[in-house]
């Protein structure tokens, strides 16, 4: 098996670790990332990005705060990410908190990361093309792509752009298979209106992973590993 | 001078003419223009023209697609060729592609997309119209000399125009006026029903349903008044779809079109989402030969009146209906891809270039606005407020940032943006930099001349200026803007940086000069010194502009200003909420309820005769004086509520819904009203405005909370003490820098030690007695 997740179809993981939900809807996470392993095994802890696979998560409109979570472990490892932010929702300031949470500068953190913004799904979709070029300059070890295809859903696009578009993205995504990459995708695709669903499915076919999160009754997340398919060759 | 010898519609038939371009689209064989001459006499003629969009991709795809357009279509001639990449600077082959029937070039652009989608197509989705005026150097409402055979086929056309001309000769244009008679504001769609007002040179017709039918008398008017122009109210949602139904269902004709071939275009309207906001744009009637603008569809003939239209419709090169209704971002977009296009760069279809990675630092850096400096509270006397002149256009300019020029690869020496690091290419100037300096240099020469300009064409030149203002007020904002082809993150993030650095310097400068900052704001300071004089401030101005090399020009220095707290926090200083009154006794206005859409208009009213009286003040003492007068008013307004002798129509409530009527969770007098023109059988899309009047604020019942303007009626009356409590908020503004009076205290014996901490004044007292 390749990756962290166990090839069970429905395993849900109850974490250890509740936050707080305020007005019903809006979602505030303040932990101590370094406590949300304490009860799993390394295999099966889902803040662990599987090795050289593409993952998605999905499933709560918080998906692209939520990834702020799945950095710290690679970044204390120090492992260089490159993160796409098709949601627009990067929060530096979090990312600094984790470091000094750790007592770590937050600039040896920041020398870790390279962010870039999409603000149309051409933009994105230009940005995973040319993901082989930037690898050049800041060789990343792990790529997080947020609002992948949710980014894609916008009205103001003709469909059939929005197809095209798309259809490059997951091409570039391929591409990308001879780099030694974890590939993290964060989509709100799902709570999403729009007759484009079927991007999310093409989207999942191609993954490697998928990852449902959910907020239970409890107020505690729920990871369900829908999909366990290594693709990679190791 | 007459036109001579040409093709003309009535049946006259000359050589050549001379006449303005009033309207012109794509035909199968070429370009349809309209032209009218000084008689206000219309020609309809015919020019060739095959537009052409541009190919890229690997060499073997394309001559796939060269081959599959000719075995398709003898519509298209193909070409290899080189054109320009604008981020790259650098020619690359492209496959040219000519569409010989101008009105099916998106068509064919679709085709190449769906044949092969990896291929990269440019210029393919732009106006034919604008491509047509590029290429033969023309544009809306242009004078043009034109030779033509007696089909009305152009065999030559010479502009006799600029359009960067300051002063100009306008066609005579035939206008007729539509509108439904009654509150304007209201959108009919809501059921109101009314008369059809018709107007034209100063003559009034009233159609209604008692006569005959108001479609065949408005096809009459038409034929016998033939108007270059129809000016609506409500005409693209309302006036014309329901005149063009009723003319159908009589199988009458009614000629909207000048030109028979060609059908009324007409587009739905639709919701979407800009800034966060829900918006609605409505359907549109477009006619051909003939201009149709409505004016509750068209925020620069809105804002700006026809002189503005024309102006943008002659700037942008958009033709005019399309300019009245689409945004000043499109204007400026046109404008850059016209200078795009005679440099040879391809113009892409979508915005693709992204952001550059970052480190997460720097993008907290970047990612950043305008300065604000929070305003000191309440009265201030003599203060002067100093407006950086279209800074952000100014900086764009004087500094050459346009997408393409931030971070070039070509100048990895040179000058570094302040904060940033961002550099700024020193080989070419940057295509919004030369648009942006052409306008505001037009701009200005304007503002010259209307000095010595008579007041009628001055009006018309303000009005003119006024359209460029909003072609500058978008350029920044489409440099980060998702739709904007020539857009890019980092030359907006640029610009609000040296804007950033700027204020601050200019800051300094007064600080240095004794003079006090009372509030800053992006690109304006409100500065004040004890006993200063205007040539004090001109002074400052002319020395923050030498500093900063970008134009600095006094807005006004304020008899007073009196800045307002935070309507939750009655000690937070909020920016631009204030009223100040000017020199010349203008008040200035922002953030009050007079400057919102949405208040009643009763509100409003009150609160603009209030300052009319307020700016009779001086100085605080007198501003104290006034007030007394200001509150006999408010009373008034007050004895006319609680009296019930208000004008319903004042008391209208306007505000846009978010959301389908049936979607509302909750039952706040918005979503009341919009459910109550739904079950009325009204169809209500989220970012459409709705007015309602408030019958009874606390009705237990919902429905009796509100009720939809256009469903009122008398007996359903008006809640009079929330419009009284409206009423009482909206007045509060004007008496919030006056303290409130301190209960009296009265000299005891018993003076307590927490009266001597609050009157230190009563220690002195205490210890001189004996």
């Amino acid at each position: 098996m390749h990756g962290n997740y166990p090839a069970s179809r429905r395993l849900t993981f109850r974490l250890v670790f509740a936050y707080p939900v305020l007005g019903g809807k809006q979602v505030v996470m303040s932990l101590l990332v370094s406590a949300v392993n304490a009860d799993q095994p390394a295999v099966q802890n889902p803040w662990v990005l599987p090795k050289r696979a593409l993952t998605v998560f999905y499933g709560c409109p918080e998906m692209p705060r939520l990834s702020h979570y799945f950095l710290p472990r690679p970044l204390f490892a120090n492992k260089q990410i490159l993160y796409l932010d098709g949601a627009n929702q990067i929060s530096p300031l979090l990312l600094a908190s984790f470091a000094r949470e750790r007592g770590v500068d937050p600039s040896s953190v920041n020398s870790l990361i390279r962010v870039a913004r999409a603000f149309t799904c051409f933009q994105l979709t230009e940005l995973v093309r040319r993901v082989p070029e930037t690898l050049k300059k800041f060789s990343a070890d792990v790529l997080i792509v947020t609002a992948l295809p949710d980014l894609y859903f916008d009205e103001d696009v003709r469909d059939r752009e929005a197809r095209a578009s798309f259809e490059h993205a997951l091409e570039g995504l391929v591409n990308l298979a001879p780099h030694s990459l974890s590939v993290a995708i964060f989509s709100d695709a799902t709570s999403f209106k729009t007759k484009r669903r079927d991007f999310f499915q093409r989207l999942r076919n191609q993954a490697d992973h998928v990852v449902k999160v959910e907020s239970t009754p409890e107020n505690k997340l729920s990871f369900t590993c829908e999909k366990n398919t290594p693709l990679l060759p190791a | 001078m007459p036109s001579r010898r040409f093709f003309r519609t009535q049946g006259c038939f000359v050589k050549s003419l001379q006449g303005w371009i009033l309207d012109l689209y794509p035909n199968q064989h070429g370009m349809t223009l309209w032209l009218i001459d000084r008689n206000q006499s219309h020609y309809r003629l015919t020019d060739s023209f095959a537009p052409a969009f541009y190919v890229s991709g690997p060499e073997e795809r394309l001559i796939q697609l060269r081959d599959a357009a000719q075995r398709k279509t003898t519509e298209l001639r193909t070409r290899f060729t080189e054109r320009t990449d604008l981020w790259l600077n650098a020619s690359r082959q492209v496959l040219e592609v000519s569409v010989l029937r101008p009105s099916n070039f998106i068509g064919w652009g679709r085709w190449v997309h769906r044949l092969d989608s990896k291929l990269q197509l440019y210029n393919s989705d732009l106006m034919v119209a604008s491509l047509y005026c590029w290429e033969k150097r023309l544009f809306p409402l242009s004078f043009v000399e034109v030779e033509a055979d007696h089909d009305g086929q152009v065999l030559s056309i010479a502009c006799r125009d600029d359009e960067w001309a300051l002063d100009y000769e306008m066609p005579p244009l035939k206008i007729m006026q539509i509108r439904l008679s009654g509150l304007a504001r209201i959108d009919p769609t809501h059921g109101r029903r009314a008369a059809l007002e018709i107007e034209m040179d100063g003559t009034c017709w009233e159609l209604d349903e008692t006569g005959e039918p108001p479609a065949i008398q408005f096809a009459g008017l038409l034929k016998r008044h033939d108007p270059d122009v129809i000016l609506s109210e409500w005409g693209d949602s309302t006036i014309l779809p329901l005149l063009r139904q009723q003319a159908e269902r009589l199988r009458s004709s009614l000629p909207l079109n000048r030109d028979e071939s060609a059908a009324v275009q007409q587009s739905r309207g639709r919701s979407y989402t800009s800034y966060g906001r829900i918006l609605f744009k409505a359907s549109s009637i477009t006619l051909f030969g003939r201009i149709h603008v409505d004016k509750q569809n068209s925020f620069i003939s809105e804002k700006c009146d026809f002189a503005g239209l024309w102006e943008l419709a002659r700037l942008t090169k958009l033709p005019i209906q399309y300019a009245a209704r689409t945004t000043t971002g499109t204007g400026i977009s046109y404008m850059q891809m016209e200078l795009a296009h005679r440099d040879g760069v391809l113009i892409p279809e979508q915005k693709a270039e992204p952001e550059d990675p970052k480190r997460p630092d720097e993008l907290l850096v970047a990612d950043r606005g305008g300065l604000v400096f929070v305003p000191k509270l309440g009265f201030t006397p003599n203060v002067a407020e100093l407006d950086f002149v279209s800074q952000f256009p100014s900086i764009m300019a004087r500094f050459n940032i346009s997408p393409e020029t931030v971070n070039c690869a070509c100048c990895p020496d040179a000058p570094r943006i302040p904060e940033l690091g961002y550099r700024i290419c020193q080989k070419r100037r940057g295509i919004t930099s030369r648009v942006v300096e052409r306008l505001i240099a037009k701009r200005c020469e304007l503002k010259k001349l209307l000095k010595t300009t008579p007041p009628d064409t001055a009006l018309r030149m303000k009005l003119q200026r006024d359209s460029m203002k909003w072609l500058l007020v978008c350029c920044f904002g489409y440099t980060g803007y998702k739709n904007a082809r020539f857009g890019k993150i980092e030359a907006h993030e640029a610009i609000n940086a040296v804007a950033r650095e700027t204020l601050l310097v200019a800051k300094e400068i007064a600080e240095a000069d004794g003079f006090e900052l009372i509030h800053a704001l992006v690109d304006s300071l409100y500065v004040w010194k004890e006993g200063a004089t205007r040539e004090d401030y001109e002074r400052l101005s002319h020395e923050i502009e030498n500093r900063t090399r970008l134009p600095l020009a006094i807005e006004s220095v304020y008899r007073y200003v009196v800045f307002l707290p935070s309507k939750q926090y009655a000690d937070v200083p909020v920016p631009n909420r204030f009223f100040a009154v000017g020199e010349d006794g203008e008040p200035k206005i922002r953030g009050l309820e007079c400057r919102r859409h949405d208040t009643p208009p009763l509100l409003a009213r009150m609160q603009h005769e209030v300052l009319a009286i307020l700016a009779e003040a001086h100085d605080y003492d007198s501003y104290l004086r006034k007030l007394d007068i200001a509150r006999a008013v408010f009373a008034n307004y007050e004895d006319l509520l609680a009296n019930g002798e208000v004008d319903i129509r004042e008391l209208v409530v306007s505000k846009r819904i978010t959301r389908e009527p049936r979607d509302y969770q909750k039952a706040g007098v918005t979503a009341i009203a919009a459910q109550q023109l739904f079950g009325s059988g009204v169809k209500l899309r989220p970012g459409q405005n709705i007015e309602y009047v408030i019958t009874n604020a606390e009705a237990h019942v919902p429905n009796d909370r509100v009720r939809a303007y256009a469903l009122w009626e008398g007996w359903f009356g008006y809640d009079r003490k929330k419009y009284a409590a409206m009423l009482r908020e909206a007045f509060e503004p004007f008496v919030l820098c006056v303290p409130k009076r301190a209960e009296p205290v009265l000299l005891s014996d018993s003076i307590s030690e927490n009266d001597l901490k609050r009157f230190p004044l009563f220690s002195a007292l205490v210890t001189s007695r004996p």
